[in-house]
């Protein structure tokens, strides 16, 4: 059968699978523990009266605080049962699930590196990472398999890619290539640092840090994936991200990319990997063999999926302005680390039925981590207008409230500019896909700088 | 063996094109080498320093006042004691604004001035004799204490005088006065001392960088938040803006003694002396103003500088033109009290935007509770 020749189908060993499912579930696990450790459930979920919504997730519910320490136990149980391979696939399962629904509870807490979790816990979901050295295989011998499929390493290595490659397009702007915002901004704040710290002061160190992180995002996947530069690419990784881990306060995204990018690495280096914790390749060839339904619906599905995935991060073309300022398109696409802006929003709402008219003290409603992160987001602005109405009109009798904002926003060192129309009623607008007319334009394109 | 070689070259020749790159036309937005230190040098020693000490002196006479009022309460030593009120409270509005290192250590701000006042929790203190006021969530301690108990206690200054010489309660309202006051000069003084003998001027000043927790980071986010508060809380509540145009008469600060206008407009002139650098003795010494100069900072074609000081001249107009006590004010001249408060948020856009995006400072109120990207 040609099938089982083709590239895709060729069996591979599945050491690959084996490290990955170890490192991602270790990793989760740890991180559900370190959210919960940290007093961020109360943080984030317990002191916010109110929570933004992604859009079509409107129905998501912010559980009562043990509700939340259940779900992100839920995260830690079903990562621990991945990277030790016990009820494999009905670990992957919770820890999706529960994984997605933490972070749907609040679009203010938005990450890249959550979103690509839970991509990665989807696709861990699919592939029979548990059919070797797990507590799976012990339970059911039979299940010991030796080789899977290769497309299962294609598939993890694409997704790996499309992440570096999206968020080094994303910085090919006019702000990161031309001014070196806002990594100007931000190296400067570690200038108490030995050596670097005074580095950091020069301008052209920025324009090179720039420069170098956009190409290390266009092109290290292809660097990993030749066999002659993969090693030095390693390296580059683990000093990449080691970098990134000391300047920013970006938490398990550094480690997720240096644990994930193995799995450029072939089989062999993988079994020598994990040789120290015992894990023995069979001489039996056992090659894991997709049942038909599952090929069926494999094929076309993930077609689909990665198409997906790129269409996703274009999708900013169909909107017009500059993405960096109406956000339109800036979500699950990987844009990271491209904008340094501060807002300033002042609500008013009006009775439509008296001359009854106030202004809101946001902070009544919202978190100050919220708020900042509203002031600059405009479908936040949308909801908490929309809140502000429902409020109104629950709480003090208004008629068909009208919600008006006055905001302003200041985008990588710009002067601050008017960010929303300040006659339309927010409360009349209904948050949809299609571009956000109420938004003012950008009217500095590029920087206007001191010289 | 060519991709090793390709790859070895990419970072390299990244750097050197960017490297010769740098020195043309293209610009270090945050880029400059004003003498921060000069700057945190001059505030720190003609304006922070004299004013916390100008404070602390009109504080201590207000404290001979009271302790002579309360050891033989009379219609005079109370008369004495109440026009020592006006000076300190008026010095203490040119220092609210400095909430950071010592003072924020001893919660300076909110424990002398949280207003308004909370009546009944000051009268169950009194009747308990509790006095302690390290909770800086409260509102029966510092300023407006002191505001409610020498003006708010009686109709007539006899009535007051009365209160704290007759009665069963007499001994122990005597000691909160006491007590309020000592809280008061004991918190300022450490932050005084800090200040002057305990090196924190010079670690002030040598703080110099744009990142969060350097002193231009610390004064230009107490500048705004200190300006933001004043604005909510001296105008906004009152004057009913935030509360659908119901007005808030009993919110004022000063409620008693009728001083709020004052206060208001003193606090606004402090912001704007330290924007501008203006100390007590007329020295117009390097400021925030100056940087923003130095960098050309521009909005709309007009220095940003400019901009911020006509919108603090504004907003003192505006203020100048309310003519009676704000208790009064918001009711009867609700034109004029709004005006005053629309013309103090313009200025906010520009101190919390546009100032920190072109001076690279980040606003930082608060740190990420958990992580970015």
């Amino acid at each position: 059968m040609d099938r089982h020749t083709s590239l895709l189908h060729a069996p591979t060993p599945i050491a690959p699978l084996v490290t990955f499912r170890i490192l991602f579930g270790g990793l989760m696990c740890l991180g559900a523990l370190r959210f919960m450790a940290s007093g961020w459930v109360e943080k984030l979920f317990v002191e916010p009266q109110f929570f933004f919504k992604f859009y079509g997730f409107h129905w998501v519910e912010v559980p009562d605080s043990p509700g939340v320490y259940i779900l992100y136990s839920a995260i830690a149980l079903g990562a621990a049962g991945i990277m030790l391979g016990w009820y494999y696939r009905l670990s992957a399962i919770i820890f999706g699930l529960s994984f997605t629904y933490a972070e749907l509870l609040d679009v203010t807490n938005y990450l890249n590196h959550y979103y690509l979790v839970c991509l990665l816990g989807f696709l861990l979901l699919l592939l029979p990472a548990h059919r070797a050295f797990s507590l799976d295989v012990r339970r059911r011998p039979d299940w010991q398999v030796s080789h899977v499929p290769a497309w299962t390493i294609y598939l993890l290595q694409v997704q790996i890619a499309l992440v570096y490659f999206f968020a080094g397009f994303a910085k090919l702007n006019a702000d990161w290539l031309f001014h070196a915002m806002p990594l100007t901004v931000w190296l400067k704040e570690h200038h108490h640092w030995p050596v670097l710290g005074t580095l950091f002061q020069l301008p052209w160190v920025a324009f090179a840090f720039s420069w170098a992180g956009a190409l290390y995002d266009l092109t290290i996947p292809l660097w990993l994936s030749l066999p002659r530069t993969r090693a030095l690419a390693y390296g580059a990784v683990l000093v990449f991200h080691g970098l990134t881990r000391a300047l920013f306060n970006i938490g398990l995204f550094p480690l997720i990319m240096i644990f994930n990018t193995l799995v450029f690495f072939p089989a062999s280096f993988h079994e020598r990997l994990l040789r120290p914790l015992g894990y023995r390749s069979t001489d039996h060839f056992r090659p894991y063999t997709y049942p038909r339904w599952a090929v069926r619906c494999l094929g076309p599905g993930l077609a689909i999926y990665l198409l997906l995935q790129v269409a996703l991060p274009f999708r900013y073309l169909l909107y017009p302005g500059n993405v960096l300022w109406t956000e339109q398109g800036y979500r699950f696409a990987w844009r990271v680390m491209l904008v340094e802006k501060t807002g300033y929003a002042t609500f008013y709402v009006e009775d439509g039925a008296s001359d009854r008219r106030t202004e809101v003290i946001n902070s009544d409603f919202l978190t100050s981590y919220q708020e900042k992160q509203m002031t600059i987001q405009p479908d936040l602005i949308l909801q908490f207008a929309h809140h502000l109405a429902s409020y109104y009109q629950q709480h003090h009798g208004f008629h068909n409230p009208i919600v008006t904002v006055d905001s302003f926003v200041a985008l990588n060192g710009r002067p601050s500019q008017r960010f929303i129309d300040p006659t339309v009623n927010l409360a009349s607008i209904t948050d949809q896909l299609g571009p956000k007319t109420w938004m003012l334009p950008l009217q500095t394109p590029a920087h206007r700088f001191n010289n | 063996m060519k991709n090793i070689l390709l790859f070895l070259c990419w970072l390299p020749a990244t750097l050197f094109v960017t490297g010769c790159g740098s020195d043309n036309s293209i610009g270090d937005p945050c880029e400059n080498s004003f003498d921060q230190a000069a700057l945190f040098a001059h505030l720190a020693d003609e304006q922070i320093i004299p004013a916390y000490t100008l404070f602390q002196e009109n504080l201590t006479t207000l404290q001979v006042a009271v302790q002579a009022f309360t050891n033989s309460p009379s219609t005079l030593t109370l008369g004495n004691a109440q026009s020592a009120l006006r000076p300190a409270w008026l010095a203490w509005q040119r220092i609210a604004q400095y909430e950071f290192g010592p003072a924020e250590e001893v919660a300076l701000r909110s424990s002398l001035n949280n207003f308004p006042a909370n009546i009944t929790a000051i009268e169950s203190n009194i009747a308990a004799g509790n006095t302690d006021f390290n909770r800086p969530d409260t509102y029966d301690k510092g300023f407006p204490a002191l505001d409610y108990l020498l003006f708010g206690t009686g109709d007539t200054p006899a009535a007051i005088v009365e209160r704290f010489n007759a009665g069963e309660l007499a001994p122990a309202n005597r000691q909160y006065l006491t007590r309020v006051l000592d809280d008061m000069t004991t918190r300022t003084s450490q932050v005084v001392d800090a200040w002057q003998n305990q090196g924190y001027r010079d670690a002030f000043v040598r703080n110099t960088g744009t990142a969060a927790g350097t002193s231009l980071s610390l004064l230009i986010n107490s500048l705004n938040e200190h300006y933001e508060a004043i604005r909510r809380d001296k105008l906004g509540i009152p004057s009913g803006a935030l509360t659908l145009g119901f007005t808030n008469p009993d919110q004022v600060e000063a409620r008693y003694s009728g001083l709020s206008r004052e206060l208001c407009l003193e606090a606004v002139r402090a912001a704007r002396a330290l924007f501008a650098g203006e100390s007590s003795t007329g020295i117009n010494g390097n400021s925030l103003d100056d940087l923003l100069n130095y960098i050309d900072a521009q909005k709309d074609g007009q220095p940003l500088s400019a901009l911020i000081i006509n919108q603090f001249t504004a907003a003192i107009t505006a203020i100048e033109a309310i003519s009676q006590p704000l208790h009064l004010a918001v009711e009867q001249q609700k034109s004029v009290v709004s005006n005053a408060y629309v013309a103090m948020q313009r200025q906010v856009i520009l101190l919390k935007t546009d100032m920190p995006s072109m001076l690279c400072v980040a606003i930082t109120y608060v740190d990420n509770p958990s992580d970015s990207d």
